[in-house]
């Protein structure tokens, strides 16, 4: 009997510290965050600035959303509707969309020099036909990394060649590359070629750039390949060519072509020949120069994803704080603008894209507007905006709460954020890392 | 109050007299922005010929008319160390500048500064990334030895050298000897905390102590031990992923560190972030709850400290030299830009002055090319314009 | 005409013989050949600042035995009244590989050579003080031709390879000799640079500080080595050591590489003559301080092609500056008091040695400087004053003569003689035939007017006002004229001897329909005014409107720091 009462004892205490006991363990053990399961109960964020994310902002919100879907957004001062559901109280807080990356590699490379963890560029010039969804790694760190920013969506693309692949959107918490899946295949990648090309060195040449003798050959390639992918699809095919059928979706509209171009003569050659032979649905991505020529951009349409702010400028003569006001030189002559992080170390770079909106706004932007930048704006050149990119009813709840200012680093503080409704783990692999050593020395 | 390029008098209605008055209203002033490990302003940054090469020095391949000197003016930073790369286990001696943008290389030198030199430890000193297999060392086990082996010849080499019999002048094991004395102090390029560990070990042995540990992204591991040692870290905010000995790097770093009692500075390494130094400092607040104060201290005070040449630079106080920047908002915002830099009271850079030089070069700019139209020798065959790639270099720049 | 050809013969035979006096001859009688030739009535510039109008100069088996006003004339002299033309010495080029094959590169293998590949020589490949100009050197007439035209006489050569290049020879461009008789000094002196060696892939230096490092090191040893202490045997300390009284030369590659260059040098005392860029004007005060001898190249940048706006964006303002301001490097150097000697060295063709000069000229850069530039300071860089460089008694008999003064437009050089051989480049006797001239035939008047540089003429061919297409040719004292009717297309060809004493000249015309005929071309007097005007037309139109930038140079980049007292 005493034997009895005192494993029940033991199995009392051990019910009750067993769930710390897992907890703890699976702390330790699973670095990847488990993705969250789907919104249960209803949600209503009341007392926060609203960031509308269109330029528009709420200074005292009522948020409610439910099954996923942003049901309410309200002025609480002029409002006079019900708080339902389960209330979390954010006064004196912020609340944002969930921030969009376009044109990153995220998900298919784990660690840059390791070459075995690349699956970036594929061989072969025109390859549509290659897809980024299916290498792209869901529980990748540096995708979790992204979350504790804001950063909750992303498009990820392959790169190389002339015609790299395509790209697809995913949202940052999913336990494979089908549930991340926001639109797949959402728009086919172009690196147009060059006027200037560096001088090769090892045959001795100087490593200046030279005009490119092969830029018509480059771009009569590009032309061909194009009108035949065109002349394809006009017929049922005798034999499959998966390149030229990648491609059939630009001609009906259903998907965007993304141009990598930075130089003026290249934007207005890209332009000028896609459109001619039937593809309408432009990007232009890098875009250095386009502020030259904002009236042809306007005039046909063509959104820009800029490059990245924080890049130094590339000649000399520029002036030095140029790659920080493009964005605002372009959306002050009324060029969709949005912004992106390609560039040195792309991948864990993806989270400071706030502060590149932050950066605009020290330019002289105002801040709900250089907020568009990576909320609204990219959500329109990606082509989700029906579900995504503001606190808009109808969309998708995917949004977060910050204790401050989210495109400050002094004060982008996540508390709490949502994807789809679903409330995401904001600790990551470096999250623990720093919780297991300051515990180290402070229990020492 | 700024006279002959030193702070004079701090305080609050004090009489301006007859000085040049700068209506600072509504803007925010700090010192300077001391950036401990960069690569800008040199023509070449590695001797990668042999696997120590401390006979090589910075200082005689600086590049005055590097345009990242006057960007990084725009960023507010008035002190720079330009750092050999991390291509061997001992690298070469760096420079110290202040970017004084218009003066000759020998007007960038910090007079008098204290003697520092690069070591580097990790993937790059064994070569790991790149196709070379034959130089030694090509383990982290053997990066030790290689260091044991230096200091025993150097300490022989100080033995021949005062024991008055003639012995070779050797310039490499001249510097290693004032490292030894504790006249040179070593900035190492670090990763990992073994490695950081081992190095540590090392100099007790040969009774000195490291400086700095650079990069150090793993040194929030180790803290307490750095602590105890010594050494001081200057670190990244936020870069990682990029090689394997950095797949634990955390943001939380400099925080971390920090809270265990070691000197933290942040970092550039790389002429982009050099600009926005006040922005990675910030950072720490974000990751890691630094205070304000901590976080300015990482790019004035520390980094001076590190180097050094906190009793000149570093803070604003009676006495230092005048090295200043007038930001248009709270400095480690991100919506802050540097309106005004000077160096021990000199303007070095005025966002006036800059739109006007714009304006100036433009029109200089359309003189000479009209002066090359017109140049009608038929003997030459004009030149195509080419774009010069100007090299951005980092640690791996070989 | 005749008595130049037996002149030329008379020469060439002096020259064969005084050089192998004591070798025998199978090939025909052994005779030697002692006559003197004279140069009277000349404008003689013995040396750069020395001048003598009407003065004479009498050479001898290839060395000038007397120069001045009054020189006593021997008996066996052949005597050339030079009419109040141009005498100098020639020029001196100090830098170049002038005869030396251009060292091949050493063969691509996988992976990187850290260990040196030698034995006996010192542990770095690229550190080669044993190499010798002189086992390598093969004449080149081609080359000697073209530096011949430019007006140099002797050059000095080197092996153009490698940290510790060896030493060089200081040689004549005189195709008449053998290399024992060109080769005034097989040892002319050591030189140095930061650039590694074609011939080796030893990784160090990888790095220009490396490079410093290197030399440096490199001269801590050779004392080691001079000391005795060395244990190994090291050919190339040894010959660092054998040749250091030479006169020392490094190769910069840029105004900042010059001061690492110029710290060298007085770390160990070498005194080197540093090989510079050209852009010595943009940091002349850093330059100034190093108080070090220097030889410049006059490489200036070309202008840009700047008619696809595209294109121009690419131009920085400080290539477009560099363009604009290089010229003016030379005139910098010299108004603060710098001594450079001039070089072909970096030009891509050595025909434009002399329009770059000119430009230098005329932005600013003095005569005399220049000469002296090309002659009596590299004489004394390479210690050879007593040999060449003036043309005072006992030196080689290398000069020029010219119709005027040196680095005028107008001025022709007709002739460059070395070592007492003339070389002829313009016909000495060659008519200037430039005026306005009417040629009548039986229908129609022409209205001739030759004009333009020397040695490139141009004729306008007018009837009435209306003008003709013409062509025209001045060789060897013939000139032909074809002058076409641009409607009938009607040609007409003429040709004729030009003499010396006869303003007009005559000749044989064919006629349109081919008959053949004769002309005479009578020249028209220019008013004296009008000549005048014209010169000084010519004169103005060289003015540059760059030189107002001159004052604004590199302001931007240059500022003064004012230390100015601030209440911020």
């Amino acid at each position: 009997m005493k034997a009895y009462n005192l494993i029940k004892e033991i199995m009392k205490t051990l019910k009750n510290i067993l769930p710390i006991l897992i907890m703890s363990f699976g702390f330790i053990v699973y670095s990847q965050q488990t993705p969250a399961p789907l919104q249960k109960e209803v949600l209503t964020i009341s007392g926060a600035t609203a960031h509308i994310g269109n330029g528009k902002i709420i200074q005292n919100s009522i948020i409610t959303f439910e099954n996923g879907k942003i049901v309410a957004v309200a002025d609480a001062t002029t409002s006079k509707i019900a708080l339902r559901g389960t209330i979390i109280d954010a006064s004196e807080k912020h609340v944002y969309p969930g921030f969009i990356a376009p044109n990153t590699t995220l998900g298919l490379v784990e660690i840059d020099a390791v070459r075995p963890s690349r699956d970036l560029d594929e061989l072969g010039q025109f390859i549509p036909n290659i897809r980024s969804l299916i290498a792209y790694n869901a529980e990748s760190r540096v995708v979790e990394s992204l979350r504790p920013n804001g950063v909750l969506i992303a498009q990820t693309t392959p790169r190389g060649g002339i015609i790299s692949g395509t790209s697809s959107i995913v949202q940052l918490d999913a336990w494979n590359w089908e549930d991340a899946a926001i639109k797949v295949d959402d728009g086919i990648h172009l690196n147009w070629p060059e006027s200037y090309v560096q001088g090769r060195w090892w045959l001795g040449e100087s490593s200046a750039e030279k005009p490119n003798k092969k830029y018509q050959e480059e771009l009569e390639s590009i032309t061909s390949f194009i009108v035949n992918s065109k002349t394809y699809g006009k017929s049922t095919p005798e034999t499959i060519n998966e390149s030229y059928k990648a491609m059939q979706g630009l001609f009906r509209g259903e998907q965007k072509m993304f141009i990598h171009a930075n130089g003026e003569k290249e934007m207005i050659d890209a332009v000028s020949i896609l459109k001619n032979n039937g593809i309408d649905n432009l990007v232009l991505v890098g875009a250095y120069e386009a502020y030259k020529i904002t009236d042809y951009l306007k005039q046909h349409d063509v959104p820009v994803l800029i490059q990245r702010v924080h890049t130094t400028p590339e000649g000399d003569d520029d002036d030095y704080d140029l790659p920080y006001k493009l964005a605002k030189l372009l959306v002050e002559e009324g060029v969709l603008v949005a912004l992106q992080s390609s560039g040195q170390m792309s991948r864990m770079n993806t989270r400071n894209l706030p502060f590149y909106a932050g950066q605009v706004v020290g330019q002289g932007m105002d801040k709900e507007k250089a907020l568009q930048l990576i909320t609204e704006n990219p959500a329109k050149i990606l082509g989700i905006d029906n579900s995504y990119g503001t606190l808009e009813v109808g969309k998708s709840a995917t949004l977060f709460i910050s204790e401050g200012d989210a495109l400050d680093m002094m004060s982008n503080q996540l508390i709490k954020a949502f994807i789809d409704g679903r409330e995401i783990s904001l600790e990551t692999h470096q999250t623990e890392l720093w919780k297991r050593y300051t515990n180290k020395y402070s229990n020492k | 109050m700024v006279k002959n390029g030193k702070i004079e008098k701090i305080g609050k209605n004090l009489a301006s007299g007859n000085l040049l008055t700068i209506d600072a209203t509504g803007k925010h002033l700090t010192t300077g922005i001391i950036d401990e490990h960069s690569h800008i302003a040199a023509t070449s940054i590695n001797e990668g010929g042999q696997n120590s090469s401390a006979e090589v020095t910075i200082e005689d391949v600086l590049d005055p008319e590097d345009i990242n000197i006057y960007r990084n003016l725009a960023g507010g930073v008035t002190a720079i160390q330009i750092l050999h790369g991390s291509a061997n286990p001992i690298g070469g001696r760096s420079a110290i500048i202040k970017p004084r943008w218009g003066a000759d290389a020998k007007g960038l030198l910090y007079k008098d500064a204290p003697k520092f030199i690069k070591f580097a430890l990790g993937e790059n000193v064994k070569q790991s990334n790149w196709q070379s297999y034959s130089r030694f060392p090509q383990t982290r086990m053997g990066v030790e030895q290689l260091y044991v082996n230096y200091f025993t010849r150097a300490k022989e080499y100080e033995v021949k050298k005062l024991s008055g019999k003639p012995y070779r002048y050797d310039l490499e094991m001249e510097v290693l000897v004032e490292i030894l004395n504790k006249e040179r102090f070593i900035s190492c390029h670090s990763y990992v905390q073994s490695e950081i560990n081992m190095l540590m070990k090392v100099a007790e042995r040969f009774n000195f102590r490291i400086n700095t540990f650079t990069h150090i992204l793993e040194g929030y591991k180790v803290a307490d031990k750095m602590r105890e040692h010594g050494v001081g870290g200057s670190t990244f905010s936020d870069w990682w992923a990029y090689k394997y000995e950095v797949k634990d790097a955390i943001p939380h770093n400099a925080s971390i560190m920090a809270a265990a009692g070691v000197t933290v500075a942040i970092n550039s390494d790389d002429a982009e972030m050099s600009r926005r130094l006040n922005q990675e400092a910030a950072k720490s607040i974000k990751y890691g709850g630094m205070s304000e104060e901590e976080a300015w201290k990482m790019v004035t005070l520390n980094p001076a400290k590190l180097l050094h040449l906190d009793d000149k630079v570093g803070s604003i106080k009676v006495g230092k030299d005048a090295d200043l920047v007038l930001w248009s908002d709270h400095p480690l915002s991100v919506y802050a830009i540097a309106e005004k830099t000077l160096i021990e009271g000199a303007v070095y850079f005025d966002i006036e002055k800059d739109k006007l030089q714009r304006a100036a070069i433009k029109k200089e700019k359309n003189k000479l090319i009209k002066l090359m139209r017109d140049d009608k020798d038929k003997g030459i065959k004009k030149k195509i314009p080419v774009k010069k790639q100007k090299k951005q270099f980092t640690c791996e720049s070989l | 005409m005749k008595k130049t050809l037996f002149t030329c013969l008379l020469l060439i035979s002096v020259a064969t013989s005084i050089a192998q006096d004591y070798f025998p001859t199978n090939s025909g009688l052994k005779q030697e050949n002692n006559n003197y030739t004279a140069f009277t009535n000349a404008t003689l510039y013995i040396s750069p600042n020395k001048v003598i109008k009407k003065g004479t100069l009498l050479i001898q088996n290839g060395k000038v035995v007397e120069s001045g006003k009054s020189v006593v004339i021997p008996d066996n002299t052949i005597v050339i009244d030079l009419n109040g033309n141009y005498i100098y010495p020639s020029f001196i080029d100090p830098y170049s590989s002038f005869g030396i094959p251009k060292t091949k590169k050493v063969k691509w293998e996988n992976g990187p050579q850290y260990e040196s590949k030698r034995e006996g020589f010192y542990w770095n490949d690229h550190v080669m003080p044993e190499n010798r100009a002189i086992d390598r050197f093969e004449y080149d007439r081609k080359k000697a031709d073209e530096l011949r035209k430019a007006g140099f006489g002797v050059i000095n050569t080197h092996i153009m390879d490698g940290i510790a290049r060896g030493t060089g020879i200081l040689v004549t461009l005189n195709d008449r000799l053998n290399n024992s008789e060109r080769i005034i000094n097989d040892s002319s002196g050591q030189y140095f640079s930061f650039k590694k060696s074609e011939a080796s892939r030893q990784s160090y230096p990888s790095s220009h500080m490396g490079a410093i490092a290197l030399l440096k090191q490199m001269h801590y040893d050779a004392k080691w080595y001079a000391d005795g202490h060395a244990k190994n045997k090291d050919l190339s300390l040894e010959a660092l050591n054998t040749n250091k009284s030479l006169p020392s030369f490094i190769e910069s590659g840029d105004k900042r590489k010059n001061i690492n260059a110029d710290d060298i040098s007085d770390l160990f005392d070498l005194n080197y003559t540093i090989i510079g860029a050209g852009d010595e004007y943009e940091a002349i005060e850093s330059i100034k301080a190093t108080q070090s001898k220097y030889i410049i190249p006059i490489n200036f940048p070309e202008p840009y092609d700047v008619s696809d706006p595209y294109a121009i964006k690419y131009l920085t303002i400080a290539e477009m500056r560099d363009w604009n301001q290089a010229p003016t490097n030379l005139r910098v150097l010299s108004k603060n008091n710098i001594e450079f000697a001039l070089t072909t060295f970096k030009l891509k063709k050595v025909s434009e040695f002399d329009k770059n000069l000119k430009k230098a000229i005329k932005y600013g850069f003095d005569k005399t400087k220049a000469l002296e530039a090309l002659t009596v300071i590299p004489a004394a860089m390479l210690g050879q004053s007593d040999k060449v460089g003036t043309l005072k008694k006992g030196r080689y008999a290398n000069f020029l003569i010219m119709s005027g003064e040196l680095f005028d437009e107008e001025t022709i050089l007709y002739e460059n003689w070395v070592q007492g051989t003339k070389n002829s480049i313009n016909s000495l006797s060659k008519k200037d035939i430039r005026g306005t001239y009417t040629l009548t035939t039986d229908e129609k008047k022409f209205d001739i007017s030759i004009a333009g540089n020397i040695n490139k003429l141009k004729a306008t061919v007018k009837v009435d006002t209306l003008i003709y297409d013409s062509k025209l040719s001045y060789k060897d004292d013939w000139v032909t004229i074809s002058i076409t009717d641009k409607e009938t297309k009607d040609v007409y060809n003429s040709k004729a001897l030009i003499e010396k004493n006869h303003s007009n000249f005559s000749g044989i015309l064919i006629l349109p329909d081919g008959t053949q005929t004769n002309f005479t071309a009578l020249k028209k007097e220019e008013k004296k005014e009008e000549k005048k005007e014209k010169q000084k037309e010519e004169k103005n139109s060289h003015v540059e409107s760059s030189t107002s930038n001159l004052s604004k140079c590199w302001l931007w980049l240059f500022r003064k720091s004012q230390k100015t007292n601030y209440f911020i």
